[in-house]
């Protein structure tokens, strides 16, 4: 018998693109970085996409190249706070259970279904950027879900497998997720103390500025020729707390200046990413009360 | 979400008394506003309104001083009751209920009040002043996990009671910040951050937002606490796609094109470059070509239904994109007579008892002919010794049916062409069972003239002039085959007697004479069928010597064959078969039984009433330009639906065509005795029930009317018999032969229409 529970695949057999590969001899960048060092990148932010979950939330970042509509899509789905299975231990807290998976088409190479090792290891950071966010012994012997999908990756598809900016891709893609994950959390109304924001900086170093590193927010890996290091935050503005951490690359000798203020620049992002997200829930506050007005003065 | 922390602190505040804790706090707050209270000593503020003011900001001295100082100094002389009412903050409140203390207190307050009259006193029934008219905000959504109805379930009650606890334990603690004015600065507290815009909006007991800007003070180590400029991105296309409000507000992205991903790869030099399907692709053009050249024959139909659309409903009818079977016009009688080679054109039918050797005599004579080769023979032969039946094998030619095949009885008509030096014939190759007595008459209505086959071995014929060589017989009489070669059939195993010829010939002969055949139209040829001796050629048997009569083809070749009478008269032509053949189309096969056809003439088909052409004729395999009466014929139609041609429809000229007759008159003869019955007209295809009644008896010489409304026609009368027939409509005209038989399948009366 079929299964009919589930959305079933086409019957037939399909194939997924094959792309040729770049000639090996192209240079690695691919962009031009247009916008000030300071500033991020646009984001779109919407909460209540997917009507059938406690709470939701759709992230889009503009991608590098300017001449497609390819850039990091993320939708995140949170189910809950509900009650845990009866076999379950009693928890006075909130069990956090996230999953990050990359769509099979999410990025140049192809993703299994199953998730692998960078996708959990991405769903562990945003669990611990998100745990200390959620007043968790609010709601005991109750489990929260958070599942946010990587529709399409920050990485141009262009780029193949294999640069060394993969860490940086990678904690673009994090940072979309707390960003979002926290949009949805709000959207569920599940107490918090503080919106968590992510926010990536980067410390870039290229040909024009004579080999001279300098700080980039929101980093995108083709744009520039190399990156010394990276950092991903997860920040509470108000409470000027950070959750999670993510330090990647190397940085001359033990210059913990360096360190320090590369860190302040992912908080900095974070901030313009919080702004987003605290302005697209105020929105959809006045939006819900519209909607209810305009509801009533049909009944009238 | 917030709406219901909103509720529930209402309920708190309204239906439980205060916690001891809560009631300390009240009167430690009370005593230090009654201190402040006294420096302005004009304000005249009651114990309630002090707690009510304390109760909203959580039992902040300063903030309540400030808010009575506010509410009630300003006109100190009045009572609270007399006030009118400060403009109201939020829309939620109705404007006439707005003095707060005195709507939370307003029993207290109406017992020390005269009367109600004065309380309505400025209260217009009609024309409310538009100060005081309100807007209604709608409460709210519920919160997505909340119990339906909006009541808290236990663990939303469980979450806000440690929420509560944890605010007072923060209000109370000694720790709380304070700044140099006394006001409270908002720390962060453990609310949900929509919670907190939610109340920014309604809460009404927040007379002052948030201080958010001291958020940002608090961190004086930040170096560059500007928040990076962030544009919102235009959602896109998916974005729209998949929030489904977002729509009217974000309009699409203009950008209705997008670039097809991987053009810009360099493509190394060896290999063609990349289609950018800005033309039309090749595939493209293929399909446009196949498209056009499908629509070519159909577009002139097309007009044709756009010139007049409604004009003619006719014009409506979907019609075949064929084009009309052009016409040779051939002047068919002048070329008919005219012909090369003028050869007769005969069909007849081979009718006798079962196993009497009837197929196995015109398989024989076939090959004898070189009709059916011998590699055709020996396979034939091959196969019936497998099945143990050699004798079988001639019959074989004429049956092809594998069931005939394999119960060895002919069961339908098999339709054999064959041509000799003077004549076309057809042969009908009957069966002799008595189930099959349909097809027999079948053959019998479309024979020119008929073979009754008797076998010559004792006991064979005996049994058959009981059963259906008498039967037969009677029936050829009846479909008017007048003409009828007797081939007395299997003298080799009667060993070629000349006494038992002459015995059985005699036998015949009475029994054809009680039937009332012409007896110098009946002739007889002995002939072993198996053997092949006296078919073709004169029998090679020693002990045949004494027979010096024809041969049974010599036979064939004197008998009579259709005049140009027949052909000058209108089209008549019966549907003995019908195939449907995918490579040559439609045809259907009969004997045209007088006129004429050619290719491309009109044809109506009886009773269907349905028209057609003739798109191609053909007799056996070899095509003709026209066919004449007493050719067997296959017909190819065009412009007719197969849905529309059933077996035992007549195609007639349309100018002339063939009445449709439901009920008729016919004169009978009748076999067995005829009474008002339900009995089944057999004509060629033809089989209808009918209910038959007699109306007169006949005379058979003279025609004389006898008797009027006989009971019954008794056996070998003559009558006249009425038909009504009970299902559907025959195509019949007068002269038609058909034949009645009950419901056993004995034939009871036979005649002709009138």
């Amino acid at each position: 018998m079929a299964d009919r529970r589930r959305i079933n695949g086409p019957v037939g057999v399909t194939s997924p693109p094959v792309y040729a590969n770049h000639t090996p001899g192209k240079a690695q960048k691919d962009t031009v970085q247009q916008r000030p060092d300071n500033t991020l990148r646009q984001i779109f932010l919407k909460t209540g996409i997917t009507p059938s979950a406690s709470g939701s939330a759709y992230l889009e970042v503009t991608g590098p190249s300017t001449n497609g509509p390819s850039g990091l899509k993320l939708n995140c789905t949170v189910h809950g706070p509900r009650s845990l299975a009866k076999s379950t231990p009693f928890t006075p807290y909130t069990t956090l259970t996230t999953h990050v998976k990359y769509a099979p088409f999410a990025t140049r190479q192809r993703r299994g279904y199953l998730r692998d090792s960078s996708e959990k290891d991405l769903g562990v950071h945003l669990e611990t950027a998100l745990r200390g966010v959620i007043i968790a012994d609010r709601w005991p012997k109750s489990g929260v879900d958070i599942i946010v999908t990587v529709l399409e990756g920050d990485q141009p598809r262009e780029v193949f497998k294999g640069t060394p900016d993969e860490g940086i891709d990678a904690m673009n893609v994090l940072s979309g997720c707390i960003t979002v994950a926290s949009a949805a959390i709000a959207d569920a109304g599940i107490d918090c103390v503080d919106m968590v924001a992510g926010g990536v900086a980067a410390l870039v170093a290229s040909e024009e500025d004579k080999g001279e590193p300098r700080f980039v927010l929101d980093p995108a890996p083709s744009e520039h020729d190399k990156i010394l290091a990276g950092c991903c935050v997860a920040y509470l503005p108000s409470r000027d707390e950070i959750t999670n951490l993510w330090y990647k690359g190397q940085t001359s000798g033990n210059d913990t200046l360096l360190y320090t203020q590369l860190v302040e620049k992912a908080v900095q992002a974070s901030r313009g990413a919080n702004k987003v997200l605290v302005d697209t829930l105020k929105e959809g506050v006045t939006e819900a009360g519209k909607q209810s007005k305009g509801s009533m003065e049909v009944d009238r | 979400m917030a709406s219901y922390d909103y509720d529930y602190d209402e309920h708190e505040a309204d239906l439980e008394p205060m916690s001891a804790e809560d009631r300390a706090q009240m009167d430690k707050g009370l005593m230090a506003v009654r201190q402040e209270l006294k420096q302005s000593p004009d304000l005249q503020v009651t114990t309630a309104q002090i707690e009510d003011s304390l109760w909203n900001y959580y039992f902040d001295v300063g903030k309540s001083v400030a808010s009575l100082q506010k509410t009630y100094g300003v006109k100190p002389k009045q009572t609270p009751k007399k006030q009118t009412a400060p403009k109201a903050k939020s829309p939620m409140m109705p404007a006439g209920l707005e003095p707060r203390p005195e709507h939370c207190q307003g029993r207290k307050l109406m017992a020390r009040s005269e009367s109600f009259a004065h309380f309505f006193s400025d209260m217009p029934w009609l024309n409310v002043p538009e100060h005081r008219k309100t807007t209604f905000i709608p409460p709210t959504m519920p919160i997505p996990g909340g119990l339906p109805g909006g009541a808290p379930s236990k663990l939303q009650a469980l979450a806000s009671r440690r929420k509560r606890k944890a605010e007072e334990k923060d209000v109370a603690g000694p720790s709380r910040p304070q700044t140099m004015s006394g006001e409270k600065v908002e720390k962060p507290t453990a609310t949900s951050v929509v919670q907190k815009v939610q109340r920014l909006s309604i809460d009404d007991r927040v007379s002052t937002p948030t201080p958010q800007t001291s958020v940002t003070e608090k961190k004086p180590k930040l170096e560059e606490p500007d928040i990076p400029n962030v544009l919102v991105e235009e959602p896109s296309a998916l974005a729209c796609t998949i929030s489904v409000h977002s729509k009217d507000e974000h309009p699409r992205p203009s950008q209705s094109r997008y670039p097809i991903p991987y053009m810009d790869i360099e493509i190394p030099s060896h290999m063609p470059p990349l289609f950018d399907f800005s033309t039309p692709s090749p595939d493209d053009i293929a399909l446009a070509a196949q498209a056009k050249v499908g629509k070519k024959n159909a577009s002139p139909n097309r007009k044709n239904a756009a010139v007049a659309p409604t004009a003619n409903m006719q014009n409506l009818k979907i019609k075949d994109s064929t084009p009309l079977p052009t016409s040779k016009h051939i002047d068919v009688t002048r070329e008919w007579s005219r012909r090369s080679n003028p050869k007769n054109d005969a069909c007849f039918v081979v009718v006798g008892h079962v196993d009497h050797g009837k197929s196995t005599m015109m398989g024989r004579l076939m090959l004898e002919l070189g009709v059916v080769d011998e590699r055709t023979m020996r396979k034939h032969k091959k196969e019936a010794q497998i099945i143990g039946r050699s004798s079988f094998a001639y019959a074989w030619i004429m049956d092809s049916g594998s069931t005939e095949r394999e119960r060895g009885v002919t069961i339908d008509i098999s339709v054999f062409p064959f041509e000799t030096e003077k004549t076309s014939f057809t042969i009908l190759d009957a069966p002799g069972h008595a189930h099959f007595t349909p097809a027999m008459v079948t053959g019998a209505t479309y024979a020119d003239f008929g073979i009754l086959v008797v076998d010559a071995s004792t006991g064979a014929l005996e049994s058959g002039l009981k059963g259906q060589t008498k039967q037969h017989a009677l029936l050829l009489r009846s479909m008017g085959v007048n003409r009828v070669i007797v081939a007395i059939n299997k003298m080799d195993a009667a060993g070629w007697d000349a006494v038992r010829y002459e015995e059985i010939r005699n036998q015949i002969k009475g029994m054809m004479k009680g039937m009332k055949f012409v007896l110098k139209n009946i002739s007889f040829v002995p002939v072993s069928g198996l053997m092949g001796d006296n078919l073709v050629t004169k029998p090679t048997n020693p002990k045949a010597a004494w027979y010096n009569g024809p041969t049974l083809i010599e036979e064939l070749e004197t008998a009579k064959y259709p005049t140009e009478e027949t052909i000058r008269k209108p089209l008549r032509m019966d549907v003995v078969d019908i195939v449907k053949d995918d490579f040559a189309g439609l045809s259907v096969h009969g004997r045209v039984r007088q006129g004429y056809m050619q290719v491309g003439d009109a044809l109506l088909l009886q009773p269907s009433g349905e028209k057609a052409y003739v798109r191609a004729l053909a007799i056996g395999n070899e095509s003709k330009d026209f066919v004449v009466a007493g050719q067997y014929v296959r017909l190819f139609l065009s412009h007719i639906d197969p849905s529309h041609i059933l077996t035992g429809d007549t195609v007639c000229d349309p100018l002339d065509p063939v009445p449709v007759v439901r009920n008729f008159q016919m004169k009978a003869l009748a076999f067995e005795p005829v009474l008002p019955d339900v009995l089944e007209v057999l004509r060629g295809r033809i089989q209808a029930p009918a209910h038959a009644r007699p109306l007169s008896l006949i005379h058979p010489k003279t025609g004389e009317v006898q008797h009027v409304h006989p009971q019954l026609l008794k056996q070998g009368q003559f009558g006249r018999l009425e038909i009504r027939l009970k299902d559907h409509k025959v195509a019949l005209e007068k002269g038609n032969r058909v034949v009645l038989r009950d419901g056993t399948g004995r034939p009871v009366a036979a005649g002709l229409l009138d």
